[in-house]
């Protein structure tokens, strides 16, 4: 904390100071070049007109070696305190006047140096050809010169104090604008990292960079703050969800290590939490075997190869199909427990896959309740097998009792009716009217009786007889029995007849023409004595059953006895009104039954009726035979 | 070093100035060779003096500079005048005892010992723009220009009235380095020396 203060405090100080020592270095370095290549010109500028002056001046003098008048106008440089010396040398270097202030004396002859300016020490010389040969010499005291050097120093030396006090204002400023704000973020950031502390805030002002900078960190951090007061209370309620879950709840990263395990998979599986975070799944309470069955499934399912490891779980998530199974899992102890386990997988924003969940839950329970109820129903299948068998077995000799009684009245019948008739034939004469309506009676009595043991029988065989299935063409079938019943029973003079598009049927074929026989000759029977008799049969395929219907517009009948249309021996109407046995109907029933189908009625009294019955669709591509 | 460099040159020049001073002060009291000096003003004169457009032949006609007399500068006069110019023109030296015997000169240097012969001269160039010259001591009363003196040094006077009656211009510069001008038949020390 404080090595990163004094870190950028000695950078900043680093830079002001090397700018200023720089600015020092370059201005000194400047004045003193200036110095030192100026005093040539500057001692020139000062010269020069008096070197011109005495050129012109002494010009004749010198043409006619006027020593005098030359020492004249030299004298005249005199006024000028700065020039030491003076002197004109003729063409042969002679002297011919000068001056010279320290010495008195010139030097006798010419100087050897070439004309212009020569800088000595304490002097300057300027050496100058005059006309005829002649040269001029004057000479220069430089203190003069280095006086205004001097008082450059001087004006530096206070620039450079003066540049010192301000680098040391400036030092100051950025110290309290930039050094110090700096370094309280930087406490305050590295108290954030270290404590977590996001209460605390920095002191931001100012519009400048520095004080947007606080501001901001102290935004960030007021959002930070908020967030992680979120983050905890999603985690509370996470947390509480994990804990409090019935099922246990198992999170897998993508390669099947354990990140987190809830008090429920603890109870279900015997380990703890702190066990089991880290480790490989299938490790720990899988049944290895299971496992290679379930791969070897998945695999023929999904078409690919699957290890049995990790990847049974994962395959139908990563996929996006649902994973779903019943597994028994191995509890610490080494129970085995069936679960049903279903497996999501967890993907984050951009869709990868960053890992899975796993709810399990225990079937125990309801592996039991399933067993009882396995059991209970199989009692109960085998109480209803034994009660059907004893039924069966009952209905049987009841009905071959039936049977052998029907057979067996015949034949006596058979006697009442032979004697009957004898009686009729050969005593007719004898017999008063009375005896006739008698005798009649009983023979009407005896054939009615003999009609009935007929049905009995029939009704008994159509038990009893083997169905011999084939397809059956149930409109041509129709058509037929109409046209016989039409031709051979009862000629009903204005009847009308429509026969539809019936489906095709499997089924004994003689039965079912018992059947059509049986509801076209009723529609017959009760339509007859309509005006406008109709009768009408069709059918069609609904769902998987085929609907057969026979409509007349006959007596109908009352809805509320439909139920008892298809018994045996029920009967509506009087025998006076509509002759029959009450059999019909019932082996109707009895046959459509046999083929596993079902008969109904609607109607409704005087308006007729319509007799329904369905069987089970036949294949399509059965269609054989007639 | 540089310093020292100074300084060393500095004290040289000290010593040979010390060493050359008794020399110097030996040379001033007697001219090696006044005439070298004199043919030196010879020339300068054709530098100050101005004459008139008449006394050239044309523009391009050369400096003519004669000596009456016995000749006492020997070879110096062509020494000086040799290979020189001034305004355009070079310089072409005659020799003479009359000035019957010489071209049109412009500057000519009397050398005549004799007076007779000498005023003679001068009465022959007179009123002709010629420079005349000479050292006589009465060369100025007798109708010269220009006078040199010589004692320890080469002075001159000169006669401002021959110069204007022989058309000559004659610059005050050179008037101010001249010992005696004579005007209006008076001299006038213009220095005491």
């Amino acid at each position: 904390m404080k090595q990163a203060r004094s870190n950028i405090h000695k950078r900043l100080a680093l830079v002001l100071w090397g700018t200023a020592l720089f600015a020092f270095v370059l201005v000194g370095a400047g004045l003193m070049m200036y110095q030192s290549f100026s005093l040539e010109k500057r001692a020139l500028q000062i010269m020069e007109p008096y070197a011109q002056l005495v050129s012109v001046g002494t010009d004749a003098a010198v043409a006619f070696e006027d020593a005098q008048r030359a020492q004249e106008i030299l004298d005249t440089l005199r006024a000028n305190p700065q020039i030491l010396e003076a002197g004109i040398y003729l063409e042969g270097g002679r002297l011919l006047s000068g001056f010279n202030r320290q010495t008195g004396v010139n030097p006798p002859s010419a100087p050897r140096s070439a004309n212009g300016v020569h800088v000595g020490e304490d002097r300057v010389d300027l050496l100058q050809e005059l006309p005829r040969g002649a040269r001029l010499r004057i000479s220069m005291d430089l203190d003069q010169l280095n006086e205004q050097a001097h008082q450059a120093a001087w004006i530096f030396g206070v620039g450079v104090l003066i540049l010192l006090v301000v680098t040391f204002a400036q030092m100051a400023v950025l110290r309290r604008m930039i050094v110090r704000p700096i370094a309280t973020l930087t406490e305050a950031t590295e108290r954030v990292r270290g404590e977590a502390d996001y209460s605390h805030r920095v002191p931001a002002s100012g519009e400048d960079e520095v004080g947007r900078l606080g501001q901001n960190f102290n935004a960030m951090l007021e959002a930070i703050h908020e967030r992680e007061e979120d983050l905890r209370r999603l985690t509370l309620f996470q947390r509480t969800i994990l804990d409090n879950a019935a099922y246990g709840i198992i999170a897998a990263d993508a390669d099947g290590k354990v990140t987190s395990f809830n008090h429920a998979a603890e109870r279900l599986l015997g380990y703890s939490a702190t066990e089991v975070v880290g480790r490989q799944t299938p490790a720990l309470w899988h049944d290895k075997e299971e496992l290679a069955l379930y791969a070897r499934r998945l695999s023929e399912e999904l078409g690919l190869k699957v290890e049995a490891g990790f990847e049974v779980f994962t395959a139908k998530p990563l996929r996006n199909l649902p994973e779903e199974n019943e597994w028994t899992f191995i509890h610490k102890d080494g129970r085995r427990i069936p679960v049903n386990l279903s497996v999501t997988a967890l993907r984050d924003e951009s869709g990868n896959i960053s890992g899975f969940v796993g709810l399990v839950y225990d079937l125990t329970e309801r592996k039991q309740a399933g067993a009882v109820i396995r059991k209970l129903n199989q009692e109960l299948e085998r109480r209803v097998v034994e009660r059907t068998a004893q039924l069966e077995e009952v209905n049987r000799e009841l009905e071959a009792f039936s049977y052998s009684v029907s057979h067996d009245l015949r034949t006596p019948l058979r006697a009442i009716d032979g004697f009957s008739h004898i009686l009729q034939d050969e005593y007719i004469g004898k017999l008063d009217e009375e005896g006739k309506r008698l005798l009649d009676m009983v023979s009407g009595n005896a054939n009615r009786m003999g009609q009935l043991i007929d049905d009995i029988l029939q009704f008994s065989r159509t038990g009893r007889t083997e169905i011999r299935t084939v397809v059956i063409d149930m409109q041509r079938m129709a058509r037929e029995v109409l046209d016989e019943l039409q031709s051979t029973v009862t000629k009903i003079p204005n009847l009308q007849c429509e026969i539809g598009e019936l489906p095709k049927a499997r089924g004994d074929r003689a039965m079912m023409r018992q059947v059509f026989s049986n509801l076209i000759s009723n529609a017959l029977k009760f339509s007859r004595n309509r005006e406008a008799p109709r009768i009408e049969v069709g059918g069609s395929i609904q769902g998987d059953e085929a609907v057969y219907y026979v409509r007349d517009n006959g007596a109908g009948f009352d809805m509320r006895y439909a139920a008892k249309l298809f018994g045996v021996f029920q009967r509506l109407h009087t025998a006076e009104e509509f002759e029959g046995t009450g059999i019909g109907l019932a082996i109707v029933k009895r046959i459509i039954a046999r083929h596993g189908g079902r008969v109904w009625a609607e109607g409704k009294v005087n308006e007729g009726a319509t007799m329904y019955f369905a069987l089970p669709c036949i294949p399509a591509n059965a269609d054989r035979g007639g | 070093m540089h310093k020292a460099h100074r300084t060393g040159r500095c004290w040289l020049a000290l010593s040979l100035l010390l060493l050359l001073l008794p020399v110097s002060g030996a040379g001033q009291e007697q001219l090696a060779d006044p005439y070298r000096i004199e043919a030196a003003f010879l020339r300068n004169f054709a530098h100050y003096v101005i004459w008139p457009d008449s006394a050239f032949r044309n523009s391009e006609a050369p400096w003519c500079v004669a000596v009456l007399g016995r000749d006492p500068f020997g070879d110096v006069l062509e020494t000086t005048f040799k290979g020189r110019t001034e305004q355009g023109r070079s310089f072409v030296i005659f020799r003479a005892d009359k000035p019957e015997e010489l071209p049109p000169c412009q500057i000519v240097f009397v050398a005549h010992r004799n007076a007779t012969k000498r005023n003679a001269a001068l009465a022959a160039l007179k009123g002709k723009p010629v420079l005349t010259v000479g050292d006589a001591p009465g060369f100025l009363r007798e109708g010269g220009v220009i006078r040199f003196q010589v004692s320890d040094r080469v002075r001159m006077s000169i006669n401002l009235d021959q110069a204007r009656a022989a058309s000559l211009n004659i610059p005050t510069r050179m008037l101010e380095v001249a010992s005696e001008v004579m005007e209006n038949d008076t001299v006038h020390k213009v220095r005491e020396r």
